[in-house]
């Protein structure tokens, strides 16, 4: 028997991300030792991560249609279809639509210049998502929104590797009952190549030490984090392989999708775990 | 141990035409029939110790034109026969192509490349030497999708004995030049000029022998290309004549060797986006794969010309910038840095910055980001003795080599199980502007093959099977295959290859990667084709027919 999650990304069998993003007011708290507020620090790091994704697609002088894209936003506004209206699946957008959604930024980046001396430089940054927070956490609306894009792009691929789910959030769901139905039936749609897999990052304003891809719930802080990792997929051998080449230390067989207080730079490796079953003939 | 006899074989000749430049072009109605008969009377002049022999010429015509929007497609024009030079009449009824090319030509230039390169890698492999003449007028329209269907015919020639060479013959009334250093050397400022400097070939080590015969010098990573107002202006007929001389009289390899090269890209994709590489050599008895990184822009380049460097200059003993010691068995002494020089000097000039400008921005980060490839051959050394033919090898990275004997894994380097099989091998770096490195020194070690043994060079996709194969000892299908295409060299071993690989990438077996493989066998007396496999067809045998194109072909005759 086939292993599982062993399709490669490719034009003919592209791969879907679904991210979803907490909008609530408490997202507005600070984060991090540079005490960015969360949305911040998670805007940051979805258009980052994106922003590379993206880049992958880019060939020669195409872009490649690897992979269809949804981000959905959930907060004081309900959920909202950050990415609308693209021409994929349950409209979920391609790489090309992706392109023209984008903004840039010009920002000033400081930079060694080989000689030890710092200079600053602009550089160009895409964006696509601004920060945002208030209201409520309305999860669960968000996972059902997600299950729906899901499914639609499943029946479309029912032979590509499944859907990866990236949800950042800094609590509860506002449901957490109905949540946790709608994170079981996404975990539940599946391709030929395995289940669809939902990976968790809960932002904190505490000092709790960060906690990367654990086996168990024992040792994570509070009954938020230890309900984010009950509905972590468990990352799959072929994802674990990926993680080790970007030295995330800790990870092994039985590690779930799941990180508790990432800083930026780790969250940005989260999202980029979860992003990237690397196109075929990626090395 | 003893070898047979060297074989030869015919070498091929392509001429690739641009109706319109015939017609409609500078200096037109070109008289084609004219410059061929002096082709070929000096190609005869030249090589006649082997005419004398009975020395054939092997050609293919392939014509295409630029339709003009009023007027509907035409129909494709393809003629292929064999040239007896000794006596300069076609050993085959099929008339000489050079005249009334006028009608039933490929409506473009990329539908005429893409039946060529398709052609010309399934065509048998008897190591015949493969130049391709592109006389062209320069009105086709400039795209990356013409230029990767160039690339694609220019990798099928080197897989089938030698460094092919893709010719071009601009006929403009643009400034002349011919043999151009680099692109920055071309005097016409438009993108037709750039495109073609682009399909030309490297001029390489073999192509500067010759221009050196020549009486002209140039740079290794010089192109091709004449731009002439008249094909009586050019010069391309002294360079036909001795190189076709030289391949002629030149020997082609021991009969003892087989060889087979084969490419297959990723499921569902075009051989055009294939980065996967081979070269082989059978002359310098050398053999080079490579395999590009997929996530940068012009890997697939990179190993091209990794490959087309390495088989003629194999990389220096070690991978550090020193002048390696003195050995008698190995001819380059560069240190690595010189080495890696010449290849960022042939994989530079391949980005096409002027369209890369007209995209957005990240189309041209994403190039100067570089490019990255893995790399692994064999060059076999003399003298051969009590253990076998000696081999020295080199590997940088997850392409392998694979030696079997006995029906048993016998050696691989550099990677010995699939356990080892990454996502980061190690690789060789290039960036414009820049140095370029390899991430860690590459391996070179001796090795002997004997007769019976399989060598085999393989990309990681097929690498990472044939080890997991032996060490879930279930390489027995692995094995058929291999005697399969070990015995047959016909079309067909490019088809019982392309299925073995579909059917294990089914499997998962094989990732669904691009997949290159060279098969080299010293043959034992003792070998003789497995009942199912169709005969040896390593001496002469017919000409194979064309693909049916996907357009109609109607053949003109002389008046």
């Amino acid at each position: 028997m086939p292993s599982a999650y062993c399709e490669r990304i490719t034009t003919a069998t592209p791969g879907c991300i679904i991210i979803l993003l907490d909008q609530s007011g408490s997202m507005s708290d600070q984060f991090g030792a540079d005490k960015r507020p969360k949305a911040e620090a998670a805007a940051r790091a979805v258009n980052s991560a994106l922003e590379e994704l993206a880049t992958q697609c880019v060939k020669l002088e195409t872009l490649k249609e690897y992979f269809n894209f949804a981000i959905i936003g959930y907060g004081g506004n309900g959920v909202t279809d950050l990415l609308a209206g693209g021409s994929g699946p349950a409209g979920l957008v391609t790489v090309r639509e992706l392109f023209d959604r984008k903004k840039e930024e010009t920002v000033q980046v400081e930079t060694d210049d080989g000689a030890g001396r710092l200079r600053v430089k602009e550089e160009v940054l895409f964006k696509w998502i601004e920060p945002m927070a208030n209201g409520g956490t309305p999860m669960d609306a968000a996972l059902q929104l997600a299950c729906a894009k899901a499914k639609a792009w499943v029946d479309q691929h029912p032979n590509c590797f499944p859907p990866i789910i990236l949800n950042i959030t800094d609590g509860e769901a506002s449901d957490p009952a109905s949540a946790k139905t709608a994170a079981d039936a996404l975990r539940q749609i599946r391709t030929n190549d395995g289940d669809s897999l939902l990976f968790n990052c809960h932002l904190s304003a505490d000092k709790d030490c960060p906690i990367e891809y654990p086996t168990s719930d024992m040792g994570l802080p509070n009954e938020s984090s230890k309900w984010l990792f009950s509905i972590s997929s468990e990352l799959p051998e072929a994802l674990i392989a990926t993680a080790k080449t970007m030295n995330l230390s800790g990870i092994a067989t039985g590690s779930r999708g799941f990180v508790f207080n990432a800083t930026s730079g780790k969250l940005v490796k989260f999202l980029k775990i979860g992003t990237v079953k690397p196109p075929a003939g990626d090395k | 141990m003893e070898t047979s006899p060297p074989l030869h074989a015919d070498p091929l000749f392509v001429l690739l035409i641009d109706a319109d430049a015939l017609i409609n072009g500078p200096g037109s109605p070109i008289d084609l029939k004219t410059f061929f008969d002096s082709l070929f009377t000096e190609i005869r002049a030249a090589s006649q110790s082997r005419v004398q022999a009975g020395a054939k010429l092997e050609i293919l015509t392939v014509a295409y034109q630029i339709a003009p929007p009023s007027n509907p497609p035409v129909e494709g024009f393809w003629t292929h026969f064999t040239l007896d030079l000794g006596a300069l009449h076609s050993v085959n009824p099929d008339p000489a192509p050079w005249i009334n090319i006028s009608k039933n030509a490929f409506p473009n230039l990329e539908s005429a490349l893409s039946l060529l390169g398709t052609w010309l890698l399934r065509r048998p492999q008897k190591g015949s030497p493969i130049l391709v003449l592109h006389i062209t007028a320069g009105r086709f329209k400039c795209s990356g999708e013409v230029e990767a269907t160039a690339a694609t015919v220019k990798t099928a020639c080197d897989i089938h004995g030698a460094p092919g060479i893709f010719y071009t013959l601009w006929i403009t009334e643009a400034h002349p030049q011919m043999y151009l250093p680099d692109v920055s050397a071309l005097q016409t400022e438009c993108n037709t000029a750039r495109s073609l400097f682009r399909m030309s070939s490297i001029v390489g080590e073999s192509g500067s022998a010759l221009l050196n015969a020549l009486g002209e010098s140039r740079p290794l990573a010089a192109r091709c290309l004449e731009v002439v107002p008249s094909l009586d202006a050019s010069h391309v007929t002294k360079f036909l004549a001795l190189y076709f001389s030289k391949a002629i009289v030149e020997q082609a390899g021991a009969a003892t060797l087989v060889t087979r090269a084969f490419l297959v890209p990723k499921e569902q994709e075009d051989i055009t986006t294939c980065e996967d590489v081979v070269s082989v050599h059978l002359n310098r008895r050398c053999f080079v794969i490579s395999d590009g990184v997929g996530t940068a822009s012009y890997s697939g380049a990179l190993a091209r010309t990794i490959c087309r460097h390495a088989v003629e200059t194999p990389p220096p003993l070690f991978a550090t910038n020193e002048t390696p010691p003195e050995d008698p068995n190995y001819e380059n002494q560069q240190p690595a840095n010189l080495w890696l020089k010449t290849v960022q000097d042939y994989w530079e000039p391949e980005i096409p910055w002027e369209r890369l400008e007209k995209l957005p921005s990240i189309f041209s980060k994403r190039a100067k980001e570089g490019a990255a490839a893995t790399m692994a051959g064999i060059r076999f050394l003399d003298p051969a003795d009590a253990d076998g033919l000696r081999f020295r090898g080199w590997v940088l990275g997850d392409s392998c080599v694979i030696q079997i004997r006995e029906n048993c894994l016998f050696a691989s380097e550099v990677l010995k199980s699939a356990k080892e099989f990454t996502l980061a091998p190690p690789v060789v770096l290039v960036t414009p502007g820049r140095q370029p490195k390899p991430t860690q020194p590459w391996h070179v070690w001796e090795g002997a093959l004997r007769p019976g043994d399989f060598l085999l060079l393989a990309t990681d996709a097929l690498s990472e099977y044939i080890l997991r194969s032996f060490e879930n000892h279930t390489h027995n299908d692995l094995l058929i295959w291999l005697n399969q295409l070990e015995f047959d060299s016909s079309r067909e071993a490019w088809q019982i290859f392309e299925e073995f690989v579909h059917a294990k990438r089914k499997l998962h077996e094989i990732e669904n990667d691009d997949v290159a493989l060279i098969l080299i066998k010293v043959r034992s007396e003792a070998s003789v084709a497995p009942p199912a496999a169709s005969g040896d067809h390593d001496g002469d045998s017919p000409l194979p027919n064309p693909p049916a194109p996907a357009i109609a072909l109607e053949h003109e005759h002389e008046p």
